[in-house]
């Protein structure tokens, strides 16, 4: 089976569904395709933007990127259903803990910004292969 | 029968949401440069190519949108936030 990126000026992205019952979180999101990062992540624009993170577990680990550090928070038990080409949705796995990206904030004008929700190496490559071509990016099963 | 079956879920009206969000995203992009310039630092919701409502806070969105539409419209409405113009994604 396959999911087609839909291809954006901000990279690939692929629909999912995400569910959590700890938020009571079911949603259509979008997940950038980033083999640059080593986990997949979801973005606190997608779970409800201004959160108050004081009740949420804090990540061991920061993210670091070319901007610079982020602070992480996880989200538990968080299932992951991608829409395949075919029009089916396929449950592709349960993430026991999943990284949240808070936002950060933009030096220049002092405002808010998100990254997005990122599909990682520890899907791309281990549970999907990715397929990225000129005119067309996929995941297969 | 589906996995969303399996889970008590409607199949097909969330493939219909997908593609009404698909739609949207297209119409996001494509007029991305014009949005930006409106709404940046801004969460905004899209429906039918238009954009419905914005708020800095997604959840104060979420609560213009219910005064406005239905249950069934909102699930349609795509919601993403703008980030300022001018920024390219490295990650």
């Amino acid at each position: 089976m396959k999911v087609e990126a839909r291809i954006t000026p901000d990279g690939a992205l692929i629909p999912t569904l995400i569910i959590c019952r700890e938020f009571s979180l079911l949603r259509h999101i979008y997940f950038l395709i980033d083999t640059g990062s080593a986990i997949s992540a979801l973005s606190t624009k997608d779970l409800g933007g201004n959160l108050d993170y004081s009740g949420f577990e804090k990540k061991s680990e920061a993210a670091i990127g070319v901007g610079g550090s982020l602070k992480c928070y996880l989200i538990h038990n968080v299932r992951l259903l991608l829409f395949t080409t075919e029009i089916k949705w396929m449950e592709l796995t349960t993430f026991k803990s999943m990284c949240l990206l808070p936002p950060s904030i933009d030096l220049l004008t002092n405002t808010q910004i998100y990254l997005p929700s990122i599909i990682g190496r520890d899907i791309l490559g281990n549970k999907l292969d990715l397929y990225y071509l000129r005119d067309k990016i996929y995941l297969e099963f | 029968m589906g996995i969303l079956n399996e889970l008590g879920l409607d199949e097909n009206r969330l493939t219909e949401i997908v593609k009404k969000h698909d739609e949207s995203i297209k119409w996001m992009y494509e007029n991305l440069n014009k949005i930006q310039k409106l709404y940046a630092g801004k969460f905004i919701a899209i429906y039918n190519n238009v954009i419905v409502a914005d708020d800095v806070d997604r959840t104060n969105l979420f609560n213009i949108l219910k005064e406005k539409y239905s249950d069934e419209e909102i699930e349609e409405i795509f919601v993403d936030f703008i980030n300022p113009k001018g920024y390219i994604l490295i990650l």
